[in-house]
């Protein structure tokens, strides 16, 4: 029948009497198992509780033979394993065999303890068994007296009655101990036995403390044990002699005097034994089941060690003096007992390994002691205070890595703006070597090989490297997006080539344009789709002039002669001027100069084109000139674009040409065009001077060194033709011509006029167009004459004057009209 | 790699870099990164006054991410070619 402490019936369903235990569980001393007949433990074939199991596994712990300390354990003599066990008997009671239990259960009168009398020897042997099978056992018992508390007016009694008879009793066991073999023994008999009320023989204070001396020499002879044993005993002693109280103080003090005087005398013993075990002890001997690391630090824990000795001392004496509840009193002894194998076996291990940890500790220790004043500042330079701190390899590690991801196989298209602009730079400067060198980057420095020299080659070697590294990771492709299955939608896996979009704009227009290409062309008007089209020929433009630019390959040059021929033809369909478009229509290359980009692509396009294509483009652009905005009145930024792009690359392409060519050109803008209205542009103009100065220039047999034949009669006569009819329609305009004066106009803004009119004037056939021309623009040229302080006009108006042939510059001018 | 690529070019010059705390930065660029990292040499703040405590500042690195404006010199910077450049980057994002 079992029982528990708290007066109930402990047997759960389907228990009946207590029952054999696998032999194991009854040898393990883990268990209060045996004590109360096994009505914490489960039965055999019983399913038993989750909490019964739980409580076992909490109070099951391995023994000493886990961690290897078998050996030792059994050298040392001494069990380095202490478990909660040792109170079991006062606990459970020493004879709490099921029989003798009672369910009666008296929380203040417990037999045992109070019986006069030897008890029985079965009893004896028993628990004697008990002590010496296993460790030690303080098998004394506080019992049931625990939980007697005392009255506050009794609380000074219970120090008192640990006499010094009870202490005596307590020693004197050991001197009738009998083996030496069981060294061990003699300190728990003494404890044994005082719980029963045997009396010992008083023993001196100083052959207590030789008894403590000799059990301390033995080498894991704990203190705090020692100090729990006798705290039990003294309060074991107090309790079987109640009326030991008598002399109060005194007990109490000679207690406390006591401990102190063996705790000093241990420490003294204990001076050549490693420190680190007795600051340990003392200190879990102190603290109130405060656990300690297990690794002790060395200096700073002998330090600490003793200063926290000091100072949590009194901290047991009040417990003890307080006495009152002694199962708080009792309480830290256990928790220490159970904490201290651990901190032991701490201890044990790390003796082993004594060196490295231990040293790296000391270092460090030192370290941080260091103090404010003995900081020193290093002044070297910053490179040398860093240098060494990486080597050779995890540099080149780090910069393979980074390059890596940088570098391309195809630098026109990755790295397209800084490949071109070096490019151009480089063909405007003519670098030289190391400043070629200055453009790599720390990694590609450290990564070139030393041995080759010369700028270029750096760079190629590293791409070669950098080729085999991008082929590596060509090997397993990731790609830029990832779609696991089962999800919805796409990850995008972003890198350096395609970066996360902020934004993510699909384009409306790309299935709109397909309905259109079929449409009529004046549909193709609106200003969203010439500059497609304008952004279509300008990806022609960039694709030839890379390729262009990267030259054809070693074996391939037929294959590179055909992409180039290729973007060739879908240039020129783009720029629309290949199939021929009604006058009355719009036509497309004319919008596209409407546009800035427009006029910029112009002299991009016709550095691919042949000369018939260059020769039907100007001519397309001369017929449309009336739909151009610069011939327009259009501000003058866009003129301006026009002039610089669009002229000079027409103005190199006639002044190639033969003189039918420019016949049927002046022709064309003769027909088309109003020539007082074109002469008001600046672009029309331009046109017109540069007609003219090619006419003259082939009439003079400047064609002759190009190559072409000379001016036919034909080609001549048509020519002076063609400059009558055009003298004839602007005759009496030519004082139009000038550019409005306004506040900032220069003579720089003139300079085409002039420039016209000397064109005008060299080609004139008869005299009488000269005479017209300096009659019409007489008045300008005394004007502008006058204005000697302005270098640039006098040239001007010396440059018409020359041309006219009249043999008189502008000063002469100037003061013969005065 | 456009922007990458644009400032490579302007390595060795001097730029203004402003901060997204309204830091703004003037020095020599050094180096710029796949992030557009940017490093500086011979560092002076704009406003002195303002940040006394960039006095010291010799060189800097800065992250890409916290930079609002880098301000370029005009005369190394080609318009036209960038312009290319990003039809380029655009054609190949289609």
């Amino acid at each position: 029948m079992a029982n528990s402490f708290f007066g109930f019936d402990t047997t759960l369903p389907g228990r009946g009497d207590p029952r054999a235990f696998p032999q194991s569980r009854r040898n393990d001393r883990d268990t209060f198992g045996e004590e109360l007949g096994g009505a914490l433990e489960d039965g055999d074939g019983f399913e038993g509780s989750r909490l019964d199991e739980l409580m076992e596994q909490k109070f099951a712990y391995g023994g000493p033979q886990d961690v290897g300390l078998e050996e030792s354990e059994e050298a040392a003599g001494v069990s380095l394993e202490d478990d909660n066990a040792d109170l079991n008997d006062e606990t459970f009671g020493a004879s709490a065999a099921p029989e003798t239990i009672g369910t009666d259960f008296d929380f203040s009168a417990n037999n045992e303890l109070m019986r006069e009398s030897v008890p029985s020897q079965p009893d004896l042997d028993r628990l004697n068994g008990q002590g010496y099978r296993d460790h030690p056992r303080a098998s004394m018992s506080y019992r049931n007296d625990q939980w007697d508390e005392p009255l506050p007016g009794e609380m000074s009694r219970r120090p008192s009655q640990l006499s010094r008879e009870n202490l005596a009793e307590i020693w004197n066991k050991p001197q009738s101990a009998s083996s030496a073999t069981m060294r061990r023994q003699p300190p728990p008999q003494p404890y044994d036995n005082p719980a029963l009320g045997i009396p010992q023989r008083p023993m001196s204070l100083e052959e207590i403390e030789a008894h403590m001396l000799r059990n301390a020499r033995t080498e894991n002879r704990h203190l705090e044990e020692i100090e729990a044993q006798m705290m039990r005993n003294a309060r074991a002693h107090g309790q079987m002699h109640p009326q030991g109280y008598g002399p109060t103080q005194s007990g109490v003090d000679r207690h406390m005097m006591s401990l102190a005087e063996v705790e000093a005398a241990l420490r003294a013993q204990h001076g050549p034994i490693p420190p680190q075990h007795m600051p340990a002890n003392l200190h879990n001997a102190m603290t109130m089941g405060g656990m300690r690391p297990a690794s002790p630090r060395g200096p700073q824990m002998e330090q600490a060690g003793q200063m926290r000795s000091q100072s949590p001392r009194p901290q047991p004496m009040d417990q003890v003096g307080d006495g009152g509840y002694q199962y708080r009193g009792q309480r830290a002894p256990v928790q220490l007992g159970h904490f201290f194998p651990a901190q032991h076996r701490g201890q044990f291990v790390h003796q082993n390994r004594q060196g490295y940890p231990r040293n790296d500790y000391q270092q460090r220790y030192q370290n941080d002691r260091r103090g404010f004043q003995d900081r020193r500042v290093d002044n070297r330079p910053r490179e040398e205070r860093y240098r060494g701190i990486m080597n050779q390899y995890e540099k080149e590690l780090i910069a393979k890595i980074q390059i890596s991801q940088l570098v391309t196989d195809d630098p026109y298209r990755d790295d397209f703006y800084y490949k071109v602009y070096t490019s151009l730079t480089a063909a405007n400067q003519q670098t030289s070597d190391d400043q070629s060198k200055a453009g790599l980057n720390w990694q590609q420095s450290l990564l070139m090989d030393q041995t080759r020299g010369g700028g270029a080659n750096v760079t190629n070697r590293m791409q070669q490297q950098m080729q085999r590294l991008i082929e590596g990771r060509k090997q397993k492709p990731k790609g830029t997006s990832l779609s696991l299955e089962g999800a919805l939608g796409k990850i995008s896996l972003s890198s350096v080539r395609n970066p996360r979009q902020l934004l993510q704009v699909s384009g409306p227009n790309s299935t709109k344009e397909a309905k259109d290409l079929p449409a009529p062309q004046s549909a193709r008007l609106s200003s969203k789709q010439i500059l497609k089209r304008i952004e279509a020929v300008y990806s022609d433009v960039l694709e030839l002039e890379v390729l262009k630019r990267k030259g054809p390959e070693e074996d391939n040059v037929d294959e590179w002669n055909s992409q180039i021929e290729q973007c060739r033809q879908k240039m020129w369909a783009d720029l629309g001027v290949a199939e021929p478009v009604p006058l009355n229509f719009p036509h497309p290359f004319a919008a596209f100069l409407s546009f800035a980009k427009g006029k910029k692509v112009v002299p991009r396009v016709f550095r691919f084109l042949n000369r018939d294509q260059g020769l039907a483009l100007i001519s397309t652009l001369l017929s449309r000139l009336e739909s151009i905005d610069v011939c327009n009145a259009a501000s003058s930024e866009e003129v301006d674009i026009f002039m610089s792009n669009v002229v000079p690359t027409v103005v190199s392409v006639i002044m190639e040409v033969p003189l039918f060519v420019v016949n049927a050109c002046v022709r064309i803008l003769l027909e088309r065009h109003n020539m007082v209205w074109l002469a008001r542009s600046k672009p029309g103009l331009a046109f017109l001077t540069m007609f003219l100065s090619r006419a003259e220039m082939l009439k003079q047999g400047g064609g002759v060194a190009q190559g072409l034949p000379p001016a036919s009669e034909q080609e001549l006569a048509m020519w002076t033709d063609i400059y009558n009819f055009l003298f004839a329609s602007l005759h009496n305009n030519f004082a139009s011509i000038f550019p409005p004066l306004g506040p900032s106009a220069t003579a720089a803004d003139e300079v085409y006029v002039w420039q016209f009119l000397a064109a005008m004037a060299v080609g004139a056939t008869t005299v009488d167009h000269q005479r017209v021309l300096l009659t019409e623009v007489r008045d300008k040229v005394l004007e502008t004459a006058r204005r000697t302080d302005d270098a640039k006009a006098l040239a001007n108006v010396n440059l018409f004057l020359n041309a006219l042939g009249l043999g008189i510059d502008a000063a002469q001018l100037a003061n013969m009209s005065l | 790699m456009l922007f990458y690529s644009f400032f490579k070019t302007l390595v060795g010059k001097q730029v203004t870099v402003e901060l997204k705390n309204d830091l703004e930065i003037r020095g020599t660029l050094v180096s710029v990164d796949q992030f557009l990292n940017i490093k500086l040499d011979d560092v002076h703040v704009v406003d002195e006054q303002k940040y006394p405590h960039m006095m010291s500042v010799k060189n800097c690195f800065v992250r890409g991410s916290v930079v609002r404006y880098v301000s370029l010199p005009a005369q190394h910077v080609d318009t036209a070619l960038l312009q290319d450049a990003a039809r380029r980057e655009a054609q190949a994002g289609r």
